[in-house]
């Protein structure tokens, strides 16, 4: 799999309508060759429509799709050369682990040796060397993942289009897959389009990542200035683990949120409504009389303190009534000093991590 | 102490819960052994007797009679030949059921069932109506010019199949839109996007996971098929004669209920016999429970 067919895709003004549905309405986007790209958005965000429609399965009502220089807009599905790697994975239960992956090369005529040695190179890539001869039902769910993966790459497609692959897996062995489908991503030099409502996975695998929502492409930008600049509330809220408080406009980077002033790194947008989206984990407890220049301060009453594993979850009601999350790490030394439910406490929040964004209209 | 207690009344608690089992099964045991166990011993009785002694007559005369194998073997093969011009016509009604819209999916399913609220008397003549020499369908072709002479599809081999198959695709669509169902739309997706044109993904993907159906409407229609009595006897113009047909004619003919039992004994040990090969071919557990 050294000499790689993958290539450029370019999603130009899709549209799709389901009688009065709109499903799209007007996407664009831009590939490069090798680059992993997510598709990352709630259910109903037309995430799964592109997927489709890239994929062949659906045709667009309007727009075009390009692979490299080819508009291959109206190719069905077979002749697209696509690694299509389903949520189900869609393996054929009646085959075998090597059957399954021989199938894209023997509706290509390659059979014989070389389909065995392209079916056995397959298995090696995705570590389940010895694995041919099995049956599919005999598989765990990590495994079937990766047979989808290897029968998905095993006839050197032009682009790996996955539909949330690892929705089904438990967390600690998606956490796994993401680093290898990292791994696979560079060793491969695929153009991957990731399917996914998951940004945590997005974030962890993809050059850039897209957020969708109402059909439209709402910001595309790499992992972390789409963590540290979303564009508005809703990406705001969807990437990370965001309170989201409505504030007024003092100045060109300064707002307020209640009484309390808060500065700002970048310029405040000029809109009517906008809200500090504050992520949980930027807030750290700090003692009364600290005032440092480029921190923000405030202060709250902790209502709720809960224990989730790697860190605590509480949340803090500021002097207007409003309550904002935020997380402590749990590790020995903040468990000596752990805020209690009812005590006041005082958090500072860096500018930088000061994140103001206009509302999105259409998500309301 | 209290351990061997609750020990024992658990199970008392399973033995009582599988004699419940065994009350709810007996209804349908008795049913199936009083109207069906019975009445085939007695059969079996009677195609040995001849008078009140025991005698294999009944059965060396359909071995020494070439008209009997004859009409076994006819009788097989409309059988055969009609499963599978059912399996041939009904996929393609069965595959659009399974795939389209629910309402059209309904309506087609509809469509199929509706010929089993006539009776199959009414529709065998319906066909002779329009397969006969001045039918519906020699009247069309003749005025379009198509044929010069008209087609003799009435009273014939003919005519029986068309007559058979029309009864029997209800039959084989049914099972076939069960099976076809099952299949998730994904891999029927994930054959096309892996390169599979049409018919390479139809042979490998979507034929394989349907032979739960085939075979289950295939054993439906076969069985139903070789007890067929008026549609052939109706439609074959006496020249294409069935099993059923010589049970009835030693029956009504000659009174002869000996004969006419060994007839129809021999029949069911066909049929034992031919599941019995499929089966060894082809265990059908292992394909009803393929997924």
């Amino acid at each position: 799999m050294t000499s790689s067919n993958f290539v450029s895709v370019s999603i130009q003004n899709l549209v799709k309508t389901y009688g009065n549905f709109q499903a799209l309405r007007g996407v664009s986007l831009d590939i490069r060759a090798g680059e992993f790209v997510s598709i990352l958005g709630p259910s109903g965000s037309g995430k799964t429509t592109m997927l489709q429609i890239i994929g062949g399965f659906a045709r667009p009502t309007s727009g075009r799709v390009f692979f490299g220089n080819n508009d291959v807009t109206l190719l069905p599905p077979q002749k697209r050369d696509i690694g299509v790697v389903f949520q189900s994975y869609a393996l054929f239960p009646h085959l075998s682990v090597a059957e399954n992956i021989a199938f894209p090369l023997r509706a290509r005529n390659i059979s014989g040796a070389e389909c065995k040695a392209l079916v056995e190179k397959a298995l090696d890539t995705v570590e389940l060397g010895g694995y041919g001869e099995r049956a599919i039902s005999k598989l765990s769910g990590g495994q079937r993942q990766r047979v989808a993966l290897a029968r998905a790459i095993v006839f050197q497609p032009r682009l790996i289009l996955m539909d949330e692959p690892l929705s089904a897996l438990d967390k600690n062995l998606r956490e796994t897959m993401q680093m290898e489908l990292r791994n696979l991503h560079a060793r491969l030099g695929a153009t991957i389009v990731y399917v996914t409502h998951d940004q945590r996975e997005a974030l962890t695998m993809s050059d850039r990542v897209a957020v969708m929502s109402n059909g439209r492409i709402v910001q595309i930008d790499e992992p972390r200035t789409l963590y540290s600049s979303p564009v508005d509330h809703f990406v705001a809220s969807f990437v990370g683990e965001s309170t989201l408080v409505p504030v007024k406009r003092l100045g060109a980077r300064q707002v307020a949120l209640g009484d309390v002033v808060l500065n700002t790194a970048s310029d405040v947008a000029q809109a009517q409504d906008i809200f500090i989206a504050i992520q949980s984990e930027t807030l750290l407890p700090c003692s009364a009389a600290e005032t440092e220049a480029d921190s923000n301060y405030i202060q709250g009453t902790v209502r709720d303190l809960v224990f989730q594993g790697e860190s605590l979850k509480a949340s803090l009601e500021l002097a207007g009534g409003t309550e904002i999350g935020f997380r402590i790490p749990s590790h020995r030394y903040n468990h000596l000093t752990l805020p209690q439910p009812g005590e006041t406490v005082r958090l500072k929040l860096h500018v930088e991590d000061t994140i103001v964004v206009p509302a999105n209209r259409e998500v309301g | 102490m209290s351990d061997i207690f609750i020990e024992k009344a658990i199970a008392r608690a399973e033995r009582a819960e599988q004699r419940n089992y065994l009350l709810l099964f007996l209804p349908a045991l008795l049913l199936v052994l009083l109207f069906l166990g019975v009445p085939l011993g007695l059969l079996a009785l009677q195609s040995f007797s001849e008078g009140d002694k025991f005698t294999l007559v009944h059965y060396m005369r359909i071995f020494d009679e070439a008209i009997y194998w004859r009409t076994y073997a006819e009788t097989l093969k409309i059988s055969a030949l009609v499963t599978f011009l059912s399996i041939v016509m009904g996929f393609p009604i069965a595959y659009a059921a399974a795939t389209t819209s629910r309402g059209l999916s309904s309506l087609i399913l509809a469509l199929v069932m509706l010929p089993f609220w006539t009776s199959v008397l009414v529709r065998t003549y319906a066909w002779l109506v329009v397969l006969q020499r001045r039918g519906i369908v020699n009247a069309t072709l003749l005025d379009l010019g198509v044929i010069e002479q008209p087609l003799s599809l009435s009273h014939n081999f003919t005519a029986v199949l068309i007559g058979m198959l029309h009864v029997m695709i209800p039959f084989m669509v049914f099972p076939l839109y069960a099976a076809i169902s099952k299949i998730p739309s994904e891999l029927l997706q994930a054959g096309h996007s892996l390169g599979g044109g049409s018919f390479y993904v139809f042979r490998r993907v979507l034929l394989p996971l349907s032979l739960p159906g085939i075979f289950a409407g295939s054993v439906l229609v076969f069985i139903l098929c070789l007890g067929f009595y008026l549609t052939p006897e109706l439609l074959g113009g006496g020249k294409t004669i069935m099993v059923s047909s010589l049970v009835q004619r030693n029956v009504e003919l000659y009174l002869q209920f000996g004969a006419a039992s060994a007839v129809a004994m021999v029949l069911l040990m066909i049929v034992f016999f031919i599941f019995w090969a499929v089966d060894r071919v082809l265990p059908v557990e292992k394909v009803v429970g393929m997924r």
